[in-house]
């Protein structure tokens, strides 16, 4: 039943994806013709559509995913959504996978937006690597797709709780509304959780002048040091304090409380789906 | 009479306005159920309560023994008064849909009936009228070989030619096993029909008997005993 849900989740309106990325790369192929006949204005002009293109995309996804599940969950759709002989926990989902995945779809796109920008305006992308450390790059690169991969699912979540809340009882009325006040709320609570995530478990990647390698240790050791010192550079003004970079540690305790609280965010839509909503 | 449908002290309220209050009834099985009562009566809020898009209700509600759940989804075939696909759906895109989630529908009798509407599966919803589309989904509902019917007015907007060939669209596929409840205020056309009937005032229950019983009751046809009771 989730392959079906997600069969006629994907036919309703997924295929705009797809389409974004074929009128990017036509507009590219566009430029780099322009490109070649030396069109400096107009390569300009589709230069500057790419890159607004290519950053909108992604805001668009994100608000592509939030009216597909209130359509389909809470709209007109949704008396068919809901009368469907499947769990509520199949219907969020079939939801999430396919809003995910179009998300990171659209990152995807907006890099690649990013890169036929580049060479339109006479750049090479790969020349943003020359000269840099390929351990450190890989491991800074790698950090920072996780970090976007689990905080991609934590947003999902939120929007999904936001909307689903704000169609129980005491919200329905204003049901808009309180979705986003709820979205608002829920990202700063998952945020704050982040933060204590990254400084108090004790588990990130360590990062040296020439490498990088895990640690068992969070962020809180570094914060302790800095205050330390900077109560001793205060103290003490006349005193200078030798400093040698010995690294840094970026915890990685977000990961953890990322996807707890997406996992949690997706199951209090689903009970509250199947319990305490109404349309 | 075996009961299949349940409500004990069923009440539902929109902020501080009820729509239900208080409601018990039983409802049995082959049975050909009106439910009758002017607008804001509270007849799609029940509706919506037994085909499970409502759950902020207090009291009891069981279908074939069950609250409702996913048994009583895959059991119950919901017309429901609003049209729920998208514009960009094509009609065959719909008949799939309902072919892969319900195992009782019959494609073969909805490709006939669609047919016989001059309805092609080629069509999209956004080529369609909007009584086009009501005939769609009704066509899709009375295609399944489902236990309840929960239809929730039908009748409403059409022209009485239609009028009838829904009526007998509604009365030439349903399973004969099955109970058909449908909500209507139209009671002129369909009180023929009707084997029993709930006759409901706003949030509370005036009547549930037989039709024939509430006839011989009150010497009235349903119609003109309907329209004593909510004279203004």
């Amino acid at each position: 039943m989730l392959a079906k849900l997600m069969k006629y989740e994907l036919k309703s309106g997924y295929i705009l994806f797809p389409c974004l990325f074929l009128a990017l790369l036509v507009l590219y192929g566009f430029g780099l013709f322009t490109k070649a006949l030396n069109l400096t204005i107009l390569t300009g002009i589709l230069t500057a559509f790419l890159v607004i293109i290519g950053i909108g995309i992604c805001l668009m996804a994100f608000i592509f995913v939030a009216i597909r599940y209130y359509k389909s969950v809470f709209g007109a759709e949704g008396y068919l959504t809901q009368t469907l002989p499947v769990s509520s926990g199949k219907i969020i989902l079939s939801k999430f996978v396919l809003g995910y995945a179009a998300i990171l779809l659209s990152y995807v796109i907006a890099i690649l937006t990013i890169a036929a920008t580049c060479t339109l305006s006479g750049g090479n992308p790969m020349e943003w690597f020359k000269g840099a450390n390929p351990n450190l790059t890989a491991s800074l690169f790698g950090f920072i797709l996780f970090s976007v991969l689990f905080k991609t699912a934590a947003v999902v979540g939120e929007i999904f709780l936001a909307i689903t809340l704000a169609h129980t009882r005491p919200f329905a009325k204003n049901s808009i509304l309180f979705s986003v006040a709820f979205f608002i709320v829920f990202s700063l609570t998952v945020g704050l959780l982040e933060i204590i995530g990254i400084i108090f478990i004790p588990a990130g990647l360590h990062f040296t002048q020439s490498s990088a390698h895990f640690a068992w240790e969070g962020m809180l050791p570094y914060i302790q040091k800095g205050i330390y010192e900077a109560n001793v550079q205060a103290n003490s003004a006349s005193m200078s304090i030798k400093q040698s970079f010995n690294g840094v540690t970026i915890g990685f305790g977000s990961y953890v409380t990322d996807c707890l609280s997406a996992i949690v965010l997706l199951l209090l839509s689903k009970k509250l789906l199947a319990h305490k909503t109404s349309i | 009479m075996e009961n299949l449908i349940c409500l004990e002290h069923v009440s539902k309220s929109y902020s501080k306005y009820p729509v239900l209050n208080d409601l018990s009834l039983t409802i049995g099985k082959g049975r050909i159920v009106g439910v009758l009562g002017p607008n804001g009566c509270g007849k799609t809020t029940l509706f919506k309560i037994l085909a499970g898009l409502i759950h902020d209700y207090s009291g009891n509600i069981t279908i074939e023994g069950h609250r409702p759940d996913i048994h009583t989804k895959s059991i119950l075939s919901y017309l429901p008064e609003k049209t729920y696909f998208e514009n960009e759906t094509s009609i065959k895109t719909t008949i799939s849909l309902f072919n892969d989630f319900y195992s009782d529908f019959d494609k073969e009798k909805a490709l006939d009936m669609l047919n016989r509407f001059r309805l092609t599966p080629d069509m999209r919803l956004k080529s369609m009228s909007k009584g086009m589309q009501e005939k769609l989904q009704l066509i899709l509902v009375m295609s399944r070989s489902a236990k309840v019917y929960l239809l929730d007015e039908p009748l409403s907007g059409v022209d009485p030619a239609t009028r009838d060939t829904i009526l007998d669209t509604i009365l030439t596929n349903y399973n004969e096993n099955a109970t058909v409840i449908l909500s209507t205020h139209l009671i002129y056309d369909v009180e023929r029909i009707f084997d029993d009937v709930i006759l409901m005032g706003y949030g509370h229950l005036i009547a549930a008997d037989s039709a024939d019983n509430i006839r011989a009751q009150s010497g009235k046809s349903l119609d003109e005993y309907f329209r004593e009771v909510f004279k203004c």
